[in-house]
C-alpha cells in the first residue's frame, strides 16, 4: 500500500465515516436513551431493547420480513439469471428495447409504482383482481394478510429486479467469448457451458447482488406502507414499517434506534454466509 | 495526471455546491398545500384573491413549504433541535396539541395582547381551548374540516329515496338497503369512509350512537352502552355489505374514487369534498353530490367531528414578530371570509353568514350549523398516534370476526386507559 | 425442430419479460392521458377521450415541478459522475492491492450500510445544519454518493477483478503510474461495472423522496417532493396529474438507460481483449 492508494480510498471511506458511521454511532447512543428527535435524551440502558424484544408486534415484523426478504432475494436472482441469458442472445434494437423495458420499473418513483400495483390489484376496481375473480380466484388482500404479503413480495420483486439484473447481466456480458467458444469446441453442451464456464465467472457479481439485496430488502417499507399500513391487526407489519411507526408516528426515537440496531444484527446474521464467501473470494490473497 | 484528476474532482464538487446561491434567509411558512391555496387564492375556483398580498408588499415574499401533517410535524421537531429554525410559521393539525410539543412553540398571549387579532372572541372557543395549556395559548386556528353526510342524489333517487336519512340509525339501515351489484358487476355499497390510516370515521360512527369514545376531557367511554351500540352497528354494516368488504384498506383516495364512480352512495366526509366529487373531469356523477349535517344520534344531536389546522411559531423561529404579523393578517375577520371564498373551512362561524360566502360556498348553511357544535375525534395527546393505532387495530379485528364488540370494549379499556392522561 | 422450439420459447420469454416489466408502467402512462374519472374504475373504459389535460394541469397547478427538474438533473448527474469516479478509484485499490487495511476497511464499508437510512436521518439533520449545507445541491449530491459508495465500490471491484492482472502489471513495469493504469487500462475495461454503478446512483438520486424532503426547503428542491405534494392527504390525489408527473419523471431515466446500455455493448467488445 502506497500513499496514492490511501488517497484513492479516502473519498469513499471519508464519506462513509462522516455521513454513515458517525450518525450510526449517535443512533447507537440514542437506542440507550428515551428521547424525541434526539432532544432531552435520558439514559435508560438497554430498556429500549427489552421493550422492543418483548413486543409481539416486533416479532410479527421479524417473521414477515425474514420470509419476504428470502423469497425476494432468491426469486430475483433466478429471474435475473434467466432474463439475462435471454437478453444476451438478442442483438440490436431488440436488445436495447429489452434492456430498457427491464429497467423501467426501477425508473418509476417507488411510491407511484406501488400505487399502480395497488390500484391494479384493488378488489373493487383493479384489472388484476377483477381478472382473477372472473376465473374464480378470490384475491382479496385487504382482508387476508397472507395474500397481502404475497402482493408485497410480488411488487418488491418487480421493483428491485433491475438491481440484480443489471449486476448479473453486466457480469454475463463480460464473460470472455473465447472461453465459451473454446468450451463449445471441446463439446460442452449449453448446460455444461453455463455451469462450468459462465457461472463461476459471474459468481462475484451474484454474491454482491444477493448481499446488498439482503441489506436493502430488510428495509422493505413503501410496499407495505401504501398497501396495508401494517394491518389488518398488525399482521402484515414488517421491520421497516415497525421502525417508521416508532420513530415518526409515535415519536419514540429510543425504540426506533434500538429496532434499527437490531436490524443491523439480523442483516449481519442473514448475510453472513454471503459476506464470508465474498470476503474469502475477495481477500483470499491476504 | 494525478493533479488533473484531483483538480477535476475538486472542480465538480465545488461547482456543484456553488450552484446553490447563498440567499438571505427567506420567510418560510410550512403547511399543507390547501393552506397555501387558501391564503394566496391561486386555485382556479378561488374567489377570495390573494390574502397575503398587502403583507408581501410590506415584508417581502413568502416561501411556502408544503407537505402533509406528518411531514410538517416531523420537520418542525427536527428544526426544533437546531439553534435556529428555518421555519417561521408552521401550520399543523390539532392532534399535535399536547404539553411536550408545546415546549417547542412560542406562547402567543403576549403577541395577542400587544398587537391583537380583531374580534378574537368570534373564533370558536373550543378550537382555542384545544391549544391552550397552563393558561398559555400556543396556536391560532386557521382551517377546520368538519364531518357531514355526503350523498349521491342520483343514486338515492334510483333506489326510490327522496331525502337523506333523518337519524343515524336510519342512515345505517339505509346503507344496508342501498348495497347491490351494478350492471358492470361492481359492488355498490350504501356507505363508505376512510379506515386504513386513521380511525376518524369509525369513531364518528360510534359517536353517532350517542357518545364519543374519547371525550375532549379524556374521559374514556368504552364501557358505555352507546359505544357498544356503535361498535355493533359497525360490525352489522360490514357483515351486511352496507360498507365494502375492503373497507379496512380504504384510504381517502379510494373513498373518493368509490364515490366518484358510483360504487358508494353515501359517505361521512367534509363538505369541502363536494368540489372534487362534482367535478365533471373527475366524477361520473358530477353535480349529483350533496352535503347535509350528519343525521342526529339518539340524543337528538348531530354527531359532528372536526379536525382543526393551527398556525404556530416555533420557539427558535428566526423572526417571530414578522411571523405574528402574518398570522394576524390571516386571522382577521375579512381574511377569514376571503379564505373561505378560496375554499377554506372558516374558523369564524360569522364567515358563513357573510353574503359573499353564502353565494359562493354551496355548503355555507351546513357549515354554519355544524362548525359550532363539532367535537375533536381525539383530543390532542402525547400518545395520540398510539391511541389511533389501538382503535384501528381493534375495530379491524372486530370486522374480521376475531373479536366480538364486547371483547373490543374490554380491549379498549385495557389498552387505551394507560395511554390517556390521568384525570385530575 | 429443437431450433424452432427454442425460437418459440425465447419468443415467449421475451413477451413475458415485456408484460411483467411494462404492464404496471403502462397503467401509469396510459392513465396519464385519461380524465381522472376514467382511471379508478372497472371495466377500464375502451373509448375514452385521450388528452394532454393532465399534463396541462400539472404545469398549471404545480409550476414548480418542471422548475425543480433542473435541480434534479444537476444533482443526479453530479452524484452519478462523482459516485462512479470515487467508487472506481476505491474498487481498483480493493482489487489490486489486498492487505490488512483494505480487508478491514472493506468490511467497514459494508457494515456502515447496514443501519436503515430512516434512523440515520435523525442525527444527520443537525449534522447537515452544523456543516451549513442545509438546502444546498452539495448536500444531496454528497448523500446520494455516500448511500451508494458501498455497493458501487464492490461492484467496481468485482468487475476490475475480471481484468487479467498481467495487463496492468505490465504497464506498471513499463513505468506507468497507478493513476495512469487506472484511467487508461482499468476503467475502459470495466465499463460494464461503471454502467451498473452509474445506473444505481442516477436512478436513486433522481427518484429519492426522503432526503430531498428532509434536507431542502427551496433552493435545492427536486421533483419527488412535488410528486409527494400531488399525493394529497387533505383534498385527495388527482391521479391523472400524478401519473402525468410520474411519466414525465420516467422519461429522463429512460434516456439515460438507453445511452448507458450502449456502453455495456462497448464494454463487451473491450471485454474480448481480456483473457
Amino acid at each position: 500500500m502506497r500513499a496514492i492508494h490511501f488517497l484513492l480510498l479516502s473519498p469513499v471511506l471519508g464519506l462513509a465515516t462522516i455521513f454513515l458511521a458517525g450518525p450510526a454511532l449517535y443512533v447507537l447512543w440514542l437506542s440507550l436513551t428515551v428521547s424525541n428527535y434526539g432532544m432531552n435524551a435520558q439514559f435508560v440502558g438497554l430498556q429500549n431493547y427489552v421493550t422492543v424484544l418483548q413486543d409481539p408486534g416486533f416479532w410479527t415484523a421479524v417473521v414477515n420480513t425474514l420470509i419476504i426478504v428470502n423469497v425476494v432475494v432468491y426469486v430475483e436472482l433466478i429471474l435475473a439469471l434467466g432474463i439475462s441469458l435471454v437478453v444476451q442472445r438478442q442483438s440490436g434494437l431488440m436488445r436495447v428495447l429489452l434492456f430498457s423495458a427491464i429497467l423501467v420499473p426501477y425508473g418509476i418513483s417507488d411510491v407511484v409504482g406501488v400505487m399502480a400495483w395497488r390500484f391494479m390489484s384493488d378488489p373493487n376496481f383493479g384489472i388484476l383482481a377483477r381478472g382473477l375473480a372472473s376465473i374464480g380466484i378470490d384475491f382479496n388482500w385487504t382482508i387476508n394478510p397472507t395474500l397481502a404479503l404475497i402482493l408485497v413480495t410480488i411488487i418488491s420483486v418487480w421493483h428491485h429486479l433491475p438491481f440484480t439484473f443489471v449486476l448479473v447481466f453486466a457480469a454475463l456480458v463480460s464473460v470472455p467469448k473465447d472461453m465459451v467458444e473454446a468450451a463449445e469446441v471441446d463439446g460442452a453442451g449449453p448446460f455444461q457451458r453455463f455451469w462450468y464456464i459462465i457461472f463461476p465467472f459471474i459468481v462475484p457479481a451474484v454474491l454482491l447482488a444477493m448481499l446488498f439485496r439482503y441489506v436493502f430488502g430488510l428495509r422493505l417499507f413503501t410496499e407495505v406502507w401504501l398497501l396495508t399500513n401494517g394491518g389488518p391487526m398488525g399482521m402484515t407489519e414488517v421491520l421497516g414499517t415497525y421502525l417508521y411507526k416508532n420513530a415518526f408516528r409515535f415519536g419514540d426515537f429510543g425504540a426506533a434506534s434500538a429496532t434499527g440496531w437490531m436490524m443491523v444484527v439480523i442483516t449481519l446474521l442473514l448475510a453472513s454466509p454471503y459476506l464470508v464467501k465474498m470476503y474469502k473470494g475477495t481477500f483470499r490473497d491476504v | 495526471m494525478k493533479r488533473t484528476v484531483s483538480r477535476l474532482l475538486l472542480a465538480v464538487a465545488l461547482g456543484a455546491s456553488m450552484l446553490t446561491p447563498v440567499l438571505a434567509q427567506q420567510f418560510t411558512v410550512m403547511g399543507h398545500r390547501v393552506h397555501q391555496l387558501a391564503a394566496t387564492g391561486t386555485a382556479e375556483t378561488a374567489k377570495g384573491g390573494d390574502v397575503t398580498e398587502e403583507w408581501r408588499k410590506q415584508h417581502g415574499d413568502i416561501n411556502w413549504m408544503v407537505g402533509g401533517h406528518g411531514e410538517i410535524y416531523d420537520r418542525l421537531l427536527r428544526e426544533a433541535a437546531m439553534p435556529k429554525s428555518a421555519i417561521s410559521v408552521g401550520i399543523l393539525l390539532g392532534r399535535a396539541g399536547y404539553p411536550e410539543f408545546f415546549e417547542n412553540l412560542e406562547p402567543l398571549n403576549d403577541y395577542q395582547a400587544k398587537d391583537p387579532i380583531t374580534n378574537f372572541g368570534d373564533i370558536s372557543q373550543g378550537m382555542i381551548d384545544g391549544m391552550t395549556y397552563d393558561g398559555r395559548l400556543y396556536a391560532i386556528p386557521m382551517r377546520q374540516a368538519t364531518s357531514s353526510l355526503i350523498y349521491n342524489e342520483a343514486l338515492l333517487k334510483e333506489a326510490g329515496i327522496d331525502a337523506p336519512p333523518a337519524t343515524f340509525a336510519e342512515m345505517v339501515e339505509l346503507a344496508k338497503k342501498l348495497s347491490h351489484k351494478d350492471a358492470n358487476g361492481n359492488d355498490v355499497n350504501g356507505l363508505t369512509f376512510m379506515f386504513s390510516s386513521d380511525p376518524l370515521h369509525p369513531l364518528n360512527i360510534i359517536f353517532g350512537f350517542g357518545k364519543q369514545l374519547i371525550e375532549s376531557d379524556y374521559t374514556l367511554n368504552a364501557d358505555t352502552p352507546e359505544v357498544l351500540n356503535g361498535l355493533k352497528a359497525l360490525k352489522d354494516l360490514y357483515d351486511s355489505g352496507g360498507v365494502s368488504k375492503n373497507i379496512l384498506a380504504s384510504t381517502l383516495d379510494t373513498m373518493i374514487a368509490d364515490l366518484q364512480a358510483g360504487r358508494a352512495v353515501m359517505a361521512i366526509d367534509v363538505p369541502g369534498r363536494l368540489g372534487v366529487l362534482n367535478d365533471p373531469k373527475m366524477s361520473a356523477y358530477a353535480g349529483s353530490f350533496k352535503s347535509v349535517p350528519l343525521p342526529v344520534n339518539p340524543n337528538g344531536v348531530s354527531p359532528t367531528q372536526t379536525e382543526v389546522w393551527y398556525m404556530v411559531i416555533p420557539k427558535n423561529a428566526p423572526d417571530k414578530d414578522l411571523a405574528w404579523s402574518l398570522i394576524k393578517t390571516l386571522s382577521e375577520p375579512e381574511a377569514t371570509i376571503r379564505m373561505a371564498l378560496n375554499s377554506n373551512g372558516a374558523v369564524r362561524v360569522s364567515a358563513y353568514q357573510d353574503p359573499r360566502v353564502i353565494e359562493a360556498v354551496a355548503t355555507a348553511a351546513v357549515q354554519a350549523e355544524t362548525v359550532p357544535m363539532a367535537k375533536l375525534a381525539i383530543p390532542g395527546l402525547r400518545n395520540g398516534e398510539r391511541v389511533s393505532e389501538v382503535i384501528t387495530t381493534q375495530i379491524g379485528a372486530m370486522l374480521l370476526g376475531k373479536f366480538t364488540p364486547e371483547q373490543v370494549v374490554e380491549n379498549f379499556k385495557k389498552e387505551l386507559t394507560p395511554l390517556l392522561p390521568a384525570k385530575p | 425442430m429443437s431450433k424452432l422450439l427454442l425460437k418459440i420459447l425465447s419468443f415467449a420469454a421475451i413477451a413475458m419479460i415485456f408484460v411483467w416489466s411494462l404492464v404496471p408502467v403502462l397503467f401509469i402512462v396510459i392513465n396519464s392521458f385519461r380524465f381522472p374519472r376514467d382511471i379508478l374504475i372497472y371495466p377500464p373504459p375502451i373509448n375514452t377521450n385521450f388528452s394532454f389535460d393532465n399534463y396541462f394541469d400539472l404545469v398549471k397547478n404545480y409550476p414548480t415541478f418542471f422548475g425543480y427538474m433542473g435541480n434534479s438533473a444537476i444533482i443526479a448527474i453530479s452524484a452519478t459522475v462523482i459516485g462512479v469516479i470515487v467508487s472506481a478509484c476505491a474498487g481498483y485499490v480493493y482489487s489490486r492491492f489486498p492487505g490488512r487495511f483494505t480487508s478491514i476497511s472493506g468490511f467497514y464499508l459494508i457494515a456502515v450500510r447496514l443501519l436503515p437510512g430512516l434512523v440515520i436521518s435523525i442525527p444527520l439533520f443537525p449534522l447537515v445544519g452544523y456543516l451549513g449545507l442545509m438546502d444546498t445541491h452539495a448536500i444531496l449530491i454528497l448523500l446520494y454518493v455516500t448511500f451508494w459508495v458501498s455497493v458501487n465500490t464492490f461492484v467496481m471491484k468485482a468487475f476490475i477483478d475480471q481484468i487479467p492482472k498481467e495487463l496492468d502489471e505490465a504497464a506498471l513495469i513499463d513505468g506507468a503510474s497507478s493513476l495512469q493504469v487506472l484511467f487508461k487500462i482499468i476503467l475502459p475495461l470495466s465499463a460494464q461495472g461503471m454502467v451498473a454503478a452509474a445506473v444505481f446512483v442516477f436512478v436513486a438520486s433522481w427518484n429519492d423522496y426522503v432526503s430531498a424532503l428532509i434536507f431542502t426547503t427551496q433552493m435545492a428542491k427536486t421533483t419527488p417532493p412535488v410528486l409527494g405534494e400531488i399525493m394529497d392527504s387533505v383534498v385527495g390525489t388527482n391521479f391523472g396529474v400524478l401519473f402525468a408527473g410520474a411519466t414525465a419523471q420516467l422519461l429522463p431515466v429512460l434516456i439515460v438507460v438507453i445511452v448507458l446500455q450502449r456502453w455495456i455493448v462497448a464494454g463487451l467488445t473491450a471485454g474480448s481483449v481480456k483473457g
